[in-house]
């Protein structure tokens, strides 16, 4: 009885302390300007809720059109990211080509300070005339999580025993076929739970959307960043924008949570 | 010959006439901008913040008389100089109008056209017609827009730092009072340091003591100061300033030209004063200054947690008073020169990048965001004090309706400009190429020294090594060197 | 000799998909974006560690002197001490709670999808919008912390003094990151085989007896592969910073100080001097780290 009832207070308690933070970002996405600044707990909690900060995301801001090339961005990169990686992993995993050193080098590509690599990186694509397009911001972010991505789906295919290939190779089948029939499924919750990771990272970034796009390409987070402004600090508009911008996400990992408890499992298909 | 006679006097009568709208006319507005055949769109950044947005509109004017679209992107104030250092160096293009801090104009001076060249070639008046209008403007600021002579950017608004005080608190009766029977002075705004620390200390109070005779619900801070990792450069600055000394002297030689630069034992001196002042006031601060910016001491202020604030940018004036109109009843700011009288100053300005692709309308946007109407509703609507002495004269907003706290505001700005004009010219900040960096250099180094993480003698043997070190790297055309 | 006919050249696709070559075939994609992406910053900074250059001009040579200087700059040796302190803490944190929280959590409870739901939201915030928000939220007049604090009668709490603002930075990124270890190990656990834990209850067992044998060394593959991807992420901390102290208050850390070196001051040398620096650093441990996982990974094939 006690463990239970000590089960249940360390688990509201960390519950607590995960959600107090992104509920304060709810309730102030709804308070006015002088409401946000108030000095007692009460009106930080009991207030007039109003949509203005909604109103002026949408109508002074371009908000939609910038969530709209988050999700372009990011979906359209976690899938070339998955194009990538998931070969590679697969040749790692199942040959160790190049010896254990490749692998680690597509694993150290966020190793470099990103303040650094910035400078070159936009040189490049000022030449390519990839600044402020879809394609060079999705391109740079494949990039980044290409070692993330190599390294955890490298994991999972580490799993799936080779007995299962070389039975299905005497049957016969080739190595095409071994891989989709046998294999795919096999890493699916493992290609899920890779894939939301990379989502939410590319969904998050601002460094390099911030220096990378101006009007075109512009993504959600630099917008919203940029409520930090020089003579006011808009918190209203800032919580709003982060509000909504956490949804989509959420219902991603939302979706994937079953997975995501089944995937991580590295020795699972044993039984 | 009577006839003759009238005729003549009716000439010359409608020649006064003319010339005399012609000169009231001779202000450059909207529609002495002639016919731009380059259409091409002009992109330029302007800051984000609520206020900043309301100067939109007005800037959107020149899309309408002269058919150039502007495409507005916004950036928070402290990416801006990365944002465009970025664009400039790889050469882009991008930016037609370059948004510029003015301490960076020598930096970026080779980016940019010198204006006085645009306007020989696009301008009708040709160099007379930008001249005519950079009269309206406050000689000192244009001087913190200038590089190696020659005007680089114009104003779209400033940055004055000022010092604000609670005049309501200061004009009761029952403060002036007790001021006086515990320090023998009156109770007015500060001049010196000594009164600077005496009103500190006199207004540091705990929750449950008075203030204008009434119990207070919150403790109370003798000051505000922005001594977190944004400003404390500038905030050293006024003090080094106002005590008469600067981070690096300049040397001229008899023609007044400059030979090179000296770090001074008297300029390690009063830094290491400067940085002890500094510090030795965060007593009198809540604990928050030490990740303060701006919009903290503008928070204090407003929530009346704050009585003097020595150091803060006039720019603010009208947003913290509307917090503290709304917060305090019967609250008032005082603007005062900050102790020493030579605040940090300068503005955020346009000027022309030499790789835009419609040079003609760049020229004309400068000229237009600088002109007198368009400050006027930049003033007027946004709050943001122009560059512009007419615009600060008007005398509307001198009645007494409008005078606080515009009048005020104006009035702070033609004051300060007129004491400092001299002497601005010769900070080493407006004559170096190093200035940038060595200023964001300045930003850490002090701040380290607020906190205690490295001693005051340590932080300033530092600054002087990293001041020559960055100078003599990046300033190709000046010496600079220590006096040991 | 030219009647005879020669065998088909094998076309490309059979090349590429020959035995031999396919392992490189799969890779194909993946190096070319790792010689494009990562060699080209790579190379630049390591020439630019060797010059002078403020973004305009041509670049001065100036030989070792940016790493002497670096060698001898206070702020950067404190920023590295600091990076470690912040990496040992928020490691070890995390995985100790990590593990906890998992081992408790995995089991059936009412609730438990809304549960786990819920626990996967700090990571799903951009960081450096949530260090802008953080910074407001600790406030110390304005923040929620402190009101909270003053409500039930505590003091308000200073977040950022000088003695106290780095592990305030810990708790910031461990409250983001607590999820990712948790998760992970938390899908480990529900891996694990469970005849080998029938059998060890029914030879007696009791709880700690079999963490220690059996849990955690089934988990010690997992709990690596946590060390190394977040030691990674770790070294290279920065979003935190930019919304609260802006490496004010004795929060400097390594790539902070790079960031502003090659970014704000654009001193592009230095800057660069700095990164190689760094750079060689995380590798040289996250190599060490690496060379472990392989081992505990390696009986699987």
């Amino acid at each position: 009885m006690i463990k239970k009832i000590l089960f249940w207070l360390v688990t509201l308690l960390v519950l607590f302390i995960v959600i107090v933070p992104l509920l304060w970002i709810y309730l102030t996405a709804f308070k006015s300007q002088t409401d946000i600044f108030s000095t007692n707990l009460r009106s930080m909690v009991i207030f007039k809720p109003t949509l203005q900060n909604f109103r002026a995301l949408f109508g002074d801001y371009p908000f939609w059109p910038n969530l709209l090339n988050t999700a372009i961005v990011s979906v359209l990169g976690t899938v070339v990211t998955m194009a990538v990686s998931l070969p590679a992993a697969y040749s790692f995993a199942r040959w160790n080509t190049g010896g254990g050193d490749l692998l680690f080098m597509t694993v150290s590509t966020r190793m470099f300070p990103m303040a650094v690599a910035a400078i070159p990186h936009f040189i490049f694509f000022k030449t390519l005339g990839l600044l402020d397009t879809h394609f060079g911001l999705m391109l740079l972010y494949v990039f980044f999580n290409m070692s993330f991505a190599t390294f955890l789906l490298y994991g999972f295919f580490n799993e799936v025993p080779k007995e299962v290939e070389q039975a299905a190779m005497i049957d016969g089948y080739g190595r095409m076929e071994i891989f989709r029939k046998i294999v795919f499924p096999l890493i699916k919750p493992g290609l899920a739970v890779t894939s939301v990771f990379c989502l939410i990272w590319m969904w998050n970034e601002f460094f390099f959307a911030f220096l990378f796009t101006r009007n075109q390409a512009r993504t959600v987070n630099v917008l919203i960043s940029s409520f930090w402004g020089g003579l006011q600090v808009q918190y209203g508009l800032m919580a709003g924008g982060a509000a909504i911008t956490i949804m989509p996400t959420l219902l991603a990992a939302w979706f994937m949570q079953r997975y995501i408890i089944r995937g991580l499992t590295f020795g699972a298909v044993k039984g | 010959m009577r006839k003759g006679i009238a005729i003549l006097v009716s000439v010359l009568c409608l020649i006064a006439l003319a010339a005399t709208t012609a000169t009231a006319q001779a202000k450059f507005g909207l529609n002495d901008i002639p016919t731009i055949k380059n259409k091409k769109a002009l992109n330029l950044i302007i800051e984000t913040g609520e206020n900043h947005t309301k100067a939109i509109p007005a800037i959107q004017e020149f899309t309408k008389k002269t058919g150039v679209q502007v495409n507005v992107e916004r950036v928070a104030s402290s990416g801006v100089y990365g944002k465009e250092n970025v664009e400039l160096m790889a050469g882009t293009g991008f930016y037609d109008l370059v948004y510029v801090e003015t301490a960076w104009t020598t930096e970026w001076s080779d980016y940019l056209y010198p204006l006085m060249d645009l306007a020989k070639k696009y301008d009708p008046k040709k160099e007379a017609g930008l001249k005519a209008d950079l009269a309206f403007m406050s000689p000192s600021i244009l001087v913190c827009g200038q590089a190696y002579g020659q005007q680089m950017v114009l104003p779209f608004y400033t940055f004055d730092m000022v010092m604000w005080i609670r005049q309501d608190v200061y004009d009761d009766p029952t403060e002036k009072a007790n001021y006086k029977a515990k320090y023998g002075a009156e109770l007015k705004a500060p001049t010196t340091l000594d009164e600077l620390h005496k009103q500190a200390a006199f207004f540091t109070r705990k929750k449950g003591g008075k203030l204008k005779g009434k119990p207070l619900a919150h403790d109370l801070y003798g000051l505000s100061m922005q001594a977190g990792a944004y400003q404390t450069n500038d905030e050293t600055s006024a003090r080094l300033w106002g005590m008469g000394s600067d981070w690096v002297t300049v040397v001229r030689d008899s023609s007044g030209k400059i030979k090179e630069f000296v770090i001074t034992k008297a300029n390690k001196q009063a830094l290491k004063d400067a940085i002890t002042e500094y510090k030795m006031d965060l007593q009198w601060d809540s604990p928050g200054a030490l990740t303060a910016n701006f919009d903290f001491v503008v928070a204090q202020m407003g929530n009346g947690n704050a009585i003097i604030c020595p150091t803060i940018w006039a720019n603010c004036t009208t947003w913290a008073n509307g917090i503290l109109q709304e917060k305090v009843p019967g609250g008032k700011i005082g603007m005062y020169p900050t102790v020493g009288g030579h605040p940090y100053t300068g503005a955020w300005s346009y000027g022309v990048s030499k790789k835009t692709k419609n040079p003609e309308a760049a020229y004309w946007l400068v000229r237009w965001i600088a002109s007198y109407d368009c400050a006027k509703i930049v003033f007027n609507d946004v709050g943001l004090p122009p560059g512009r002495i007419d615009v600060l004269e008007d005398p509307e907003i001198h009645t007494p309706a409008k005078y606080y706290p515009l009048g005020m505001v104006a009035d702070y700005h033609i004051n300060i400009w007129k004491a400092t004009a001299k002497d601005v010219g010769n900070y080493w900040y407006f004559n170096t190429k190093a200035g940038g960096k060595v200023y964001d250099m300045q930003i850490y180094a002090v701040s380290k020294a607020l906190t205690g993480e490295q001693t005051i003698d340590q932080v300033v043997a530092e600054i002087t090594r990293q001041t020559l070190d960055l100078t003599t790297k990046f300033d190709k055309k000046y010496k600079i060197r220590e006096e040991k | 000799m030219s009647s005879q006919t020669l065998p088909r050249k094998p076309s490309i696709w059979e090349t590429l998909t020959s035995e031999k070559n396919f392992k490189w075939t799969l890779l194909i994609p993946l190096l070319l974006l790792l010689a494009i992406f990562m060699l080209y910053p790579l190379l630049y900074s390591f020439y630019f560690s060797f010059h002078d250059w403020g973004m305009q001009g041509a670049p001065t040579f100036s030989g070792l002197n940016n790493l002497r200087q670096l060698v001898n700059d206070r702020g950067f040796l404190l920023a590295f001490g600091r990076t470690l302190e912040v990496l040992v803490i928020c490691i070890a944190v995390e995985v100790l709670l990590g593990l906890a929280l998992a081992m408790m959590w995995n089991r059936e409870f009412p609730g438990q999808n809304i549960v786990r739901g819920l626990a996967l939201l700090p990571l799903l915030v951009a960081p450096l919008i949530l260090s802008l928000l953080w910074n407001f939220m600790m406030d110390f007049d304005f923040g929620m912390f402190n009101q909270i604090l003053q409500a039930v009668g505590l003091k308000k709490v200073y977040w950022w003094t000088p003695k106290m603002a780095l592990y305030t930075i810990c708790a910031i990124t461990i409250w983001q990151w607590l999820p990712f270890s948790v998760f992970v190990l938390l899908a480990g656990l529900k891996g694990l085989p469970k005849d080998v834990f029938e059998a060890a209850k029914v030879d007696g067992a009791r709880g700690w007896y079999t963490f220690r044998r059996l849990t955690l060394p089934m988990l010690t593959p997992l709990i690596m592969i946590i060390i190394v991807l977040r030691s990674m992420w770790l070294i290279r901390l920065f979003d935190p910073l930019f919304g609260t102290t802006r490496g004010g208050v004795n929060t400097e850390l390594l790539d902070w100080i790079t960031y502003r070196t090659a970014f704000v001051m654009f001193d592009i040398g230095y800057g660069s001097a700095m990164a190689i620096v760094s750079w060689a650093f995380t590798m040289i441990l996250c190599m060490l780290m690496f060379r472990q996982l392989m081992k505990a990974l390696k009986p699987k094939e």
